[in-house]
């Protein structure tokens, strides 16, 4: 059941990588907030936690700096909700951060060695 | 996102999202009832997400600025004496300094109403050899720049003069200031007519009198501004012109503040001097100034070099008139009108005084600031407590400066406000006061313009960082436990010490206002001097008379008739001893300069003695008892009719300069291109006393030389009471009426009414008695600002003064030292105050009549004053703290 106290194999999310992960799971389409929660949880195959807390000041913040826009909008089981889509800037901005990330990961890899079996 | 989302929208997005969660939640096989509660878990504290979103839209700082703004009128409110109080005291002191700088304003700042004013630069004739003096411009001259001028656009000429206005023909006359003007003035000016049309050329051809006026629209509005003004006749020197024309509102030519009232046509410049002798067309009448439009790109240095060679090809084609001359341009000044091109820095003399009173008012701005921010610490003290506590839940210091800053933001602005309007009633009552010592139609316009707000604006900023942030500053420095801890009444022993953040204001305060007091008292001082000066010729007993025949339209035959019927029926009334004539009287609004050289040295290298010039007639001298040294005044020949041979009388000074090892007697002088006898030497006289340190040399020419139409009649009468003065005025008024009933008398008052009424003594007494307003306000504030203290320290020390009178003090004791704390004050105030007095007085020296930078009377009696007053000011809290009752005392709190 994958709710926040089960699992203890979970990892919380890094200061200001959720922000990257969003716009990521934006990139196949419009979707809300908790269709982007769940997108993230389901394609790190339930490894990366994400706080429904810290979730929408995160929306709200990627909104305000334009890189997101929001509509409401018809979810597939019929409810009302709040559907979002990358903007142009958005994208720019995910290509950035995702190149950014991947070096740094790389770069932690290096200093870490090869994983210990 | 420029648009504020709402809160409720994002309510609903929760809302909807624990909706989705559930769903997904039993769709994954949870209870319907579990499952509303696993996603609300999931979702965490919904408020404080709720708060985060509120905090992140971008409008925070302005919901921070409006809660601040809000809040800080509540408090206020509540406070309504301590903020009548404040209200008053910035109104007064932003006021004034928004009062000085509108006229600042004015005078040096506003941009003239005319097009480009930058681009527009006088153009003077100077002598090349020797260099120091300047002429103005003959018609022909001008016309030959004009037609052949490569540093220009257009170049206009004008001169300035007074004529005789009267609406019918015998009716009475008034005198207005009137420009006569090339026919290119309004053009090379890029001002458009309010009304009607500019003058032709043909209206500007020498001698053609060309009948045609412009009225300013201050005058038009003045007379009633008829809509069909254009096309009326008026009366101009008993001539009959036309109005062709209205100037646009606040058109003020080249002048700020001050205008001509009529434009009249360089054709009409014999009927508007009622000078017939002479005509523009001559090449030795240098009556004209010159002003021009320059070319774009053009630099000043570039125009003087082009200007050289266009004078040195006047020099070749009329070498008699233009030998030695040069032409030059200069950034024209915008507080007269002169063929003498201004001083290059144009920090005239004019300018010290309001560079003076704008940094008195500014005194008067900090200590009002000094003033508050004791006021907001006082009181911030008392708010100690509430704001230790708002620390302590979290609040961030940021938070609480910024808005103890805005309540002082808030303060300084309806005080701004409120001084705005101190302001406009404060410039009105300069400008009238103004208007009935100038020679000249005064336009200004009360509106604050947009560099007077932004200055009022500054003002307020400036009190507002000084008593708003700072106090705020200090209050929130944290000491949290110390400050909960307080009982409210009792403070860690700041009030007590001498230096203290409190005492240190209170100090500031006592200096500055010392140094306001001195500096006016240097002022009232002057006033006196001034008030009692002597100018080198009697006061008492004088009555001064100016008539002008030329206003009536008289030339200068008919003139001189007038002037001979005039005099002898004057001497003959009972009291009068003597009469005199002169064209110019000392400390008037016109002075007339030349520089004097021996004969033959004008080519010389020696440089010339600036002298007044005068014409008197043969009694002057007698009536103004002004003594003669050596030869002989004036004889009544020579007063009456042009003579051969020309004669000058100079005064000491002037003789001592040209001649210092011999005799002038019989000496030749030059000036004005004409050489002169040398036949008498007379005492020195003061002109004026606002710009000349001492007296300047004279030259006088007798009446007969020199013909002016307006001239002034002094007569010495014999001593009697004012009621009986006030008979003798309106006897000669009516001995000038019975030799010519149309000759209006211009000035009919005793010389030393005159002198009160002149502008130099205008400026010493309108700057006394400012000093003296500011440095009351000033004084007042920091009593207010000491009996605040001790009051307040009183108040805090209670239960202190409470033990000690338990343990035996008494009364007096008490009083004794409280009394002696706040001398311990007022001396170190005092000793600031007299360094910062010296250094002002040094300042203040230069421009103040016969006064000294260390003036013992003044510093020692505002000392006493400013003494006596603390004293007061710490004897009423004294006296409170000597009246406490032990027991009451001891239970306080």
């Amino acid at each position: 059941m994958p709710t926040q106290d089960s699992g203890q194999d979970r990892i919380a999310l890094l200061q200001g990588t959720l922000d990257l992960l969003i716009l990521r799971t934006l990139v196949f389409g419009p979707q809300h907030g908790q269709g982007v929660a769940r997108a993230i949880q389901r394609q790190s195959e339930d490894v990366l936690l994400v706080d429904h807390g810290t979730l929408y000041p995160a929306l709200q913040r990627l909104e305000t700096k334009g890189w997101i826009d929001a509509e409401w909008g018809t979810s597939t089981n019929n409810r009302r909700a709040r559907f979002y889509k990358l903007t142009r800037a958005g994208r720019k901005q995910l290509a950035q951060e995702t190149s950014q990330w991947r070096k740094l990961a790389a770069a932690i890899g290096r200093v870490l060695g090869p994983e210990e079996s | 996102m420029w648009w504020k989302r709402k809160r409720q929208d994002f309510q609903a997005e929760i809302d909807a999202h624990l909706q989705l969660e559930a769903d997904e939640l039993r769709s994954e096989g949870v209870h319907s009832e579990d499952a509303h509660a696993a996603a609300q878990r999931a979702l965490g504290n919904r408020a404080a997400i709720e708060e985060r979103f509120y905090e992140s839209t971008p409008w925070m700082p302005f919901e921070h600025a409006l809660r601040d703004l809000k809040y800080a009128a509540r408090v206020l409110r509540k406070d309504a004496a301590f903020t009548a109080l404040a209200i008053a005291v910035l109104a007064l002191s932003i006021g004034g300094n928004t009062a000085i700088f509108s006229l600042v304003n004015a005078m040096l700042l506003r941009p003239l109403k005319i097009q480009n004013p930058e681009q527009i630069v006088g153009c003077y004739s100077v002598d090349a050899h020797p260099p120091g003096f300047s002429r103005g411009f003959s018609y022909t001259n001008y016309i030959d720049l004009r037609e052949n001028n490569p540093v220009f656009t257009s170049v206009a000429a004008h001169g300035v003069a007074s004529v005789g206005v009267g609406t019918a023909e015998g009716g009475t006359t008034h005198r207005v200031g009137a420009d006569i003007v090339s026919s290119n003035y309004f053009a090379t000016l890029g001002v458009p007519l309010f009304k009607g049309r500019p003058f032709t050329t043909d209206e500007e051809r020498p001698d053609s009198g060309a009948p045609v006026v412009i009225l300013s629209y201050s005058y038009w509005k003045k007379t009633g501004a008829d809509p069909e003004a254009v096309g009326k006749p008026l009366r101009i020197n008993g001539r009959t012109f036309s109005v062709v024309g209205i100037t646009p509102e606040g058109f003020t030519g080249t002048m700020a503040l001050v205008s001509s009232e009529l434009y009249l046509p360089l054709g009409a410049y014999a009927i508007a001097n009622n000078d017939f002798e002479h005509s523009l067309k001559q090449r030795d009448l240098y009556s004209l100034i010159s002003f021009g439009r320059l070319k774009p790109g053009l630099t000043v240095q570039q125009a003087d070099a082009q200007l050289a060679v266009v004078a040195s090809q006047m020099a070749k084609a009329f070498p008699l008139e233009n030998r030695d001359q040069t032409l030059i341009v200069q950034t024209l000044s915008r507080l007269g009108v002169s063929p003498n091109p201004s001083p290059a820095s144009d920090l005239s003399e004019s300018k010290i005084p309001v560079i003076l009173l704008m940094s008195m008012a500014a005194v008067v701005l900090s200590i009002a600031s000094l003033n508050l921010a004791n006021m907001m610490l006082a009181r911030g003290t008392a708010r100690r407590k509430e704001i230790a506590i708002r620390l302590a839940i979290g609040g961030g210091r940021s938070r609480i400066v910024r808005q103890l800053f805005t309540e002082g933001f808030l303060l300084a602005c309806l005080g701004g406000s409120a001084g705005l309007l101190v302001a406009s009633g404060g410039c009105a009552l300069l400008i009238r006061s103004l208007a009935t010592i100038a020679p000249m139609d005064i336009v200004f316009f009360p509106a604050p313009d947009v560099r007077v707000l932004a200055a009022t604006l500054g003002f307020c900023l400036l009190s507002t960082v000084v008593f708003g942030l700072w106090p705020a500053w200090r209050l929130t420095r944290p000491d949290l436990v110390s400050d909960l801890k307080i009982s409210g009444a009792e403070d860690a022993g700041g009030g007590t010490r001498l230096f203290s953040r409190r005492n240190a204001l209170v100090i500031a305060q006592l200096s500055l206002s010392l140094m306001m007091l001195a500096a006016a008292g240097l002022f009232v001082r002057s006033e006196f001097r001034a008030a009692n000066i002597e100018p080198g010729f009697t006061l008492a007993n004088e009555v001064l008379v100016e008539v002008d025949p030329s206003l009536a339209g008289y030339d200068e035959t008919q003139g001189r008739r007038i002037y001979s019927a005039l005099l002898p029926r004057l001497r003959s009334i009972p009291t009068v001893e003597s009469v005199g004539l002169a064209h110019l009287v000392p400390f008037g609004n016109e002075h007339w300069m030349f520089g004097l050289h021996r004969a033959g040295d004008k080519q010389s290298d020696a440089p010339a003695v600036g002298a007044h010039y005068n014409v008197v007639s043969d009694d002057y001298f007698k009536t103004l008892g002004i003594p003669l040294l050596r030869g002989r005044v004036f004889r009544a020949a020579e007063n009456s009719a042009p003579l051969e041979h020309r004669v000058a009388i100079i005064d000491q000074l002037a003789a001592q300069r040209l001649w210092p090892d011999s005799d002038a007697i019989g000496k030749q002088i030059n000036f004005n291109s004409t050489d002169a006898e040398v036949v008498g030497v007379v005492g020195e006289v003061r002109e004026q006393i606002i710009g000349e340190s001492t007296a300047q040399p004279h030259v006088y020419v007798p009446f007969g030389q020199a013909y002016q139409a307006d001239m002034r009649i002094h007569m010495k009468v014999t001593s009697q009471s004012s009621q009986a003065q006030a008979l003798l005025l309106e006897t000669i008024r009516r001995e000038i009426r019975a030799v010519d009933d149309r000759v209006p008398v211009l000035t009919l008052k005793t010389l030393s009414n005159h002198m009160d009424t002149s502008l130099d003594l205008w400026l010493v007494k309108t700057g006394a008695r400012m000093l003296g307003i500011f440095a009351s306000v000033a004084i007042l504030l920091a009593m207010i600002g000491l009996y605040a203290v001790k009051a307040y320290t009183v108040a805090r020390r209670t239960r202190e003064i409470g033990i000690r009178m338990a343990v035996g003090a008494g009364s007096a004791d008490v009083l004794r030292m409280v009394l002696r704390e706040g001398l311990g004050v007022t001396a170190i105030g005092v000793a600031g105050g007299v360094i910062l007095a010296l250094a002002s007085g040094r300042l203040l020296a230069g421009m103040l009549y016969e006064v000294q930078a260390v003036d013992l009377t003044v510093l020692s009696l505002a000392t006493l004053l400013l003494t006596a007053i603390s004293l007061l000011a710490c004897y009423l809290p004294a006296r409170k703290a000597a009246h406490i009752d032990p027991m009451a005392a001891l239970r306080f709190d």
